[in-house]
């Protein structure tokens, strides 16, 4: 194998600022699509891991970017394993960011890899010291090596663990306060955890720290029977629930209007699906942005 | 209190082996069984692999169906999980855990098409080269050409099979007919697949000029893969060889050796 394309030719993108608009998450599925038909939606994101081999996926990303600002989402870094950072990993990772420009770089607050072997899944972290120490000090060496800020984003979850001792909102608002580093969240992720934990998700929506908070993630899951409690999936197969368009206002009611990722990942629909969801988000965002400015007035 | 290293060691094992009891105590039941919250974590990881390994081997989905491919697949992630957070590179070796599988022992094309359609995924995310443009091989002096040893780019992949996969793949792409009798005895097939643009090609070669195509690959001077080619082929027209090579782009480079 030679280097990896990314890790070749000169920057050809400006680092083009994500606006507070309504984004999409960019899928192979749509890659034809998105170029032929140039939605208008504000800003594109894509999984990383996706893109380090170059290569076709990599040549269709490059011509969208021409016409998008773009955010790169990792999906495999597993920040939170009790263990060494991959530097290959990390490398590939700044190759592509030097290759793209994306204005914004972000990872989970989770893990995916133990023993050498990757589950393919973000995983919780028990929300303990021990923890915290070993995903800021994660965040802190990804920082360093990729001399820029990354955002972190919030969990889902289907189990809790009995020897976490920070409330889950305390926990990730803490590691931004520790590292510096931005918050990504994702108001799915939060009802879906509300609901299978049965804590507050307006108490969570309070606990962020609104100069953190640089991106937010809106998607779809799905609710299973499991005996005679429900358990609600965050498989980011469907369109936006009612309850998340709520939380999401009153996300944006505390945050001001902030960039808005539309994910969809399952059952991938037709794109102007997505186009719509993000319409719809976008309107959410103009309300309120209009807020905030009678507030300033 | 479990220390993290542990409890993620305890819980890999649970999600790759079912082996959920040392993780009772550390669990919170509310509602559900701990073990059957960890089975959320055994879904994921086994449907987002198994679906990874269905877009990189959807052929040998479709001769398999669907189910089947389900089970094998599952069968494959216990005993390779990945090793690395790059699902593009994961399924390298699937071809050969099919080769062993017993119950597609009959079935004994199967693992060169998963063979076959890993060469096509790993053309398709390998890196893009320029391509040589003929008018620098044709302003090279004849004298020289013994020497010249030629760069093929990433995604070229030379691909031999004893059984006519390249058909059985492509009665199984979007529009291809189905019905098609491939009769299995009718002869095998020798290629050299790449990525020109943003297309992956397939070129059908002969055995000689799989030698040829072959030892180029590999950085062998044009001397030496003519005499392999020439060895099976003493009739082997190796300028016919060449120009097709050049005219469609084989190369990506060449290097002077002689100098």
């Amino acid at each position: 194998m030679t280097a990896p394309a990314a890790a070749r030719g000169p920057a050809s993108h400006h680092a083009a600022p994500i606006p507070a608009r309504a984004g999409i998450g960019l899928r192979h599925q749509h890659y034809r699509a998105v170029l032929e038909s140039r939605p208008p939606v504000g800003w594109l994101e894509v999984h990383s891991e996706n893109y380090f081999g170059g290569g076709r996926p990599l040549a269709f990303l490059e011509a969208a970017r021409r016409h998008y600002p773009l955010s790169l989402h990792g999906v495999g870094l597993s920040l939170g394993t009790d263990g060494p950072l991959d530097r290959t990993h990390l490398a590939r990772i700044k190759a592509l960011i030097a290759r793209l420009q994306p204005d914004l770089v972000s990872e989970h607050v989770s893990w995916s890899i133990a023993g050498g072997v990757y589950l393919n899944d973000l995983l919780p972290l028990p929300y303990t010291e021990e923890a915290l120490g070993v995903i800021c000090g994660h965040v802190r060496e990804t920082q360093d090596f990729l001399g820029r800020q990354i955002l972190v984003e919030n969990p889902s979850s289907y189990l809790q663990f009995a020897h976490s001792t920070i409330p889950e909102w305390e926990f990730v608002a803490e590691i931004s306060r520790r590292t510096g580093c931005g918050l990504l969240f994702d108001v799915n992720n939060v009802y879906v955890s509300a609901c299978n934990h049965g804590f507050d998700a307006q108490a969570y929506v309070e606990a962020m720290p609104r100069a953190a908070v640089r991106e937010i993630h809106l998607a779809g899951h799905a609710v299973r029977e499991i005996g005679d409690a429900t358990l609600r999936i965050d498989d980011h197969g469907s369109a936006v629930c009612e309850a998340v368009w709520q939380l999401y206002a009153a996300a944006l009611r505390r945050l001001g209007p902030v960039p808005t990722l539309i994910e969809w990942d399952s059952n991938v629909p037709e794109l102007p699906v997505l186009v719509a969801e993000a319409a719809t988000a976008d309107r959410f965002l103009a309300q309120a942005a209009e807020a905030r400015d009678a507030a300033a007035a | 209190m479990l220390p993290l290293r542990d409890l993620q060691g305890a819980m890999a094992a649970s999600v790759l082996r079912g082996a959920d009891a040392p993780l009772a105590p550390v669990v919170r039941a509310d509602g559900i069984a701990f073990d059957g919250r960890l089975q959320v974590y055994r879904n994921n990881t086994f449907s987002s692999l198994t679906a990874a390994l269905k877009d990189s081997f959807p052929v040998v989905c479709q001769l398999v169906d669907e189910r089947f491919f389900g089970y094998a697949a599952r069968e494959y992630i216990l005993t390779n999980p990945p090793r690395a957070p790059r699902l593009a590179e994961y399924g390298g070796d699937f071809a050969e855990f099919l080769a062993g599988f017993e119950p597609v022992r009959h079935l004994s094309y199967l693992p060169d098409v998963a063979r076959l359609e890993w060469a096509i995924n790993t053309a398709y995310h390998a890196a893009d080269t320029p391509t040589l443009d003929p008018a620098r091989i044709a302003a090279v002096p004849q004298d020289r050409y013994p020497r010249l040893k030629f760069v093929a780019p990433p995604s070229a992949q030379l691909f031999a099979s004893e059984f006519p996969v390249d058909r059985i793949w492509q009665v199984h792409q979007p529009g291809g007919d189905l019905d098609t009798k491939i009769d299995l005895a009718s002869g095998g097939c020798r290629l050299l697949i790449d990525r020109h643009d943003q297309d992956i090609r397939f070129l059908t070669l002969d055995a000689a000029g799989f030698a040829l195509a072959a030892a180029l690959c590999e950085g062998a001077a044009l001397q030496d893969a003519y005499e392999k080619a020439a060895a099976i082929d003493g009739a082997f027209d190796l300028i016919a060889a060449l120009s097709t090579h050049l005219a469609r782009g084989t190369f990506a480079d060449f290097v002077d050796a002689t100098a």
